[in-house]
């Protein structure tokens, strides 16, 4: 069973939106994470590969733009699957912790982290 | 490792990714590093970003595919040193260290870096963590080598009444650093196991709580004799990581392969037809009824210095033990067929075969048995019964081995051979013993399987392995 790390579901997620190159997935899941990204180029490269390699993403187009070499990356059905289901997982689980509150979630309302099973 | 103005030069810095990574990834990874730099102003590598790069592409080095020779490499390192030190090949020349450094230094340590690379691929550990691991791993296999070469050393000084020297008075140093080295090395997977804990420093103090024992037993383990399932995980990692290798990550594939197993396990009911039924218990009655007198024969029987009466005069030159344990082994015969019909009815084929090879194995014991402690003849024959039992235990497995059928075959008969060699000695020399119980018990069981219903015989025919 492969193990969706962070890294993982930020880039699914941001690629679940629309296809999109490395830097601009960069970006993106900076924004998700209020300003902040959890990535480093090095990892994004990383995951990027391993995911990849295990048919949640493909590679859509190459191209060299301002000199630049550009690839751009696409979600593939098994990674919204894979997406899909950690986002249940998540879900359940916060929910029983919302439940556990009273209702009162403290995380509502403003970006939050995302702590990895 | 810096360019002329100090800051790392990106070309330079990429050269620790592996060549192959470089041509497919390093003009994609470049451009990003420039575009970022031209976003947020700086250099285009930081030397935060090359600590990093240098770090990812250590890991990067560790594919699966190099992680499944080093397991492979590992493997037969550790069949070396452990057929080394069994049979005493080196003597003692000056080659007498080698099956020993290969047994407890350079087996495991390439197997321990097959591992981090396993644990790296499936996602348990990070680049970072994948270094840690290799580099504090690397470090305590050395030093538990040392440990075990200075305890021996201080062993055989003390047996020779002669003054320790200090390597000898070295050995708990060793011994401690190589479990603090193997506890650091195991830290980052059980991290990544614990990713859920919230908090850094709860969730590596816990993995650090989890290596110190792990390491402890891990090194144990491989310093104890009969630790012939190492050589075995080292093929297992080899075949996960190559089936990684050539089929990406086949989640999808493996969980229709297994759901179709398990049908096709359903399918395979246990129901029998009557004629079946009554053999399987019959075989199993016999072997209860000639085997006990056997069993108690090997147990009591020097008390009275009374043999059995009925055997042939030349069974009463043997020990009570080893003409009990000779009868016994002979007498279990009907069970172990019974066993191998009711294997195959389950398992097909493979279950046949299973059956076949354990009573080559329980004749081979009963062989050995009758000869008496003849030496060496009956110890290697003892070991080849044993490594037989192992693989018959695991050739209905087979199954459930992803991968194609020779590497399944080769997976389950290493396997098969590692096991009987650590257990099967034990149980082949307990069976004869314990036969006319087991037969009992298999005589119960049998007479209580479901009947096939008229005219459905044969309706469920088991597809061999």
């Amino acid at each position: 069973m492969t193990i969706l790390t962070e890294p993982a579901f930020w880039v699914l997620t941001a690629l679940a939106e629309t296809p999109r190159h490395g830097y601009a997935v960069l970006r993106r899941v900076e924004q998700l994470n209020g300003g902040e990204s959890p990535l480093r180029i090095t990892t994004l490269y990383a995951t990027l590969e391993r995911l990849e390699r295990s048919c949640q993403v493909r590679v859509m187009s190459e191209e060299v733009v301002d000199g630049r070499a550009r690839r751009t990356y696409d979600i593939t059905e098994r990674g919204r699957e894979v997406l899909s289901h950690e986002v249940e997982r998540l879900v359940v689980r916060a929910r029983a912790a919302e439940a556990s509150l009273g209702g009162q979630s403290p995380a509502r309302g403003r970006a939050t982290g995302w702590a990895p099973a | 490792m810096t360019s002329r103005w100090g800051a790392p030069d990106p070309g330079r810095v990429m050269r620790w990714y592996p060549r192959a990574w470089r041509h497919r990834h390093s003009a994609v990874l470049l451009g990003t590093l420039e575009e970022q730099a031209e976003t947020r102003g700086g250099p285009v590598l930081t030397r935060a970003d090359a600590r990093s790069m240098r770090v990812h592409g250590l890991a990067e080095r560790l594919s699966p595919g190099v992680g499944a020779g080093l397991a492979l490499a590992g493997a037969v390192a550790l069949l070396f040193g452990i057929v080394g030190l069994v049979v005493g090949m080196a003597g003692a020349g000056p080659l007498s260290a080698v099956p020993a450094v290969l047994f407890v230094g350079v087996g495991p340590a390439l197997l321990s870096l097959s591992v981090a690379s396993l644990a790296r691929d499936v996602g348990v550990t990070t680049a970072a963590g994948t270094v840690l691991a290799l580099v504090a791993s690397l470090v305590a296999w050395v030093l538990a080598a040392l440990a075990s070469f200075s305890w021996s050393s201080g062993f055989r000084q003390a047996d020779l009444g002669i003054e320790r020297t200090s390597f000898a008075a070295a050995s708990p140093v060793f011994f401690v650093g190589a479990i603090v080295s193997g506890a650091v090395a195991l830290a980052p997977a059980f991290a990544g196991v614990l990713r859920g804990v919230r908090g850094s420093s709860t969730r590596w103090t816990l993995a650090l709580v989890c290596s110190v024992p792990s390491a402890v037993v891990i090194g144990l383990f491989t310093l104890a004799p009969g630790s012939a399932l190492l050589p075995a995980l080292g093929l297992l990692v080899a075949w996960g990581l190559r089936l990684r290798v050539r089929e990406g990550v086949p989640d999808d594939a493996r969980t229709m392969w297994i759901e179709s197993v398990a049908t096709q396990t359903d399918r395979v009911g246990v129901a029998l037809d009557r004629p079946r039924r009554r053999l399987l218990v019959a075989l199993a009655v016999v072997t209860a009824v000639l085997g006990a007198p056997f069993s108690l024969y090997a147990v009591l029987g020097g008390s009275d210095g009374q043999g059995l009466s009925w055997l042939p005069a030349a069974w009463e030159q043997l020990p009570p033990m080893n003409a009990g344990l000779a009868g016994g082994a002979l007498a279990s015969l009907p069970l172990v067929a019974a066993g191998g019909l009711a294997a195959s009815r389950r398992w097909g084929r493979s279950g046949g075969v299973a059956g076949l090879l354990v009573s080559v194995a329980v004749v081979m014991n009963a062989v050995g048995a009758a000869m008496g402690p003849s030496g060496d003849t009956q110890t290697y024959g003892v070991f080849v019964a044993a490594v037989l039992v192992g693989i018959a235990v695991l050739l209905p497995a087979a199954r459930w081995v992803p991968g194609p059928p020779v590497g399944r075959w080769a997976v389950i008969v290493v396997v098969g051979v590692a096991a009987g060699w650590s257990a099967g000695v034990l149980a082949l020399s307990l069976f004869p013993l314990l036969a006319p119980v087991v037969a009992v018990v298999f005589a119960v069981v049998a007479a209580r399987q479901p009947l096939i219903p008229r005219g459905a015989a044969g309706a469920h025919q088991p597809r061999a392995a």
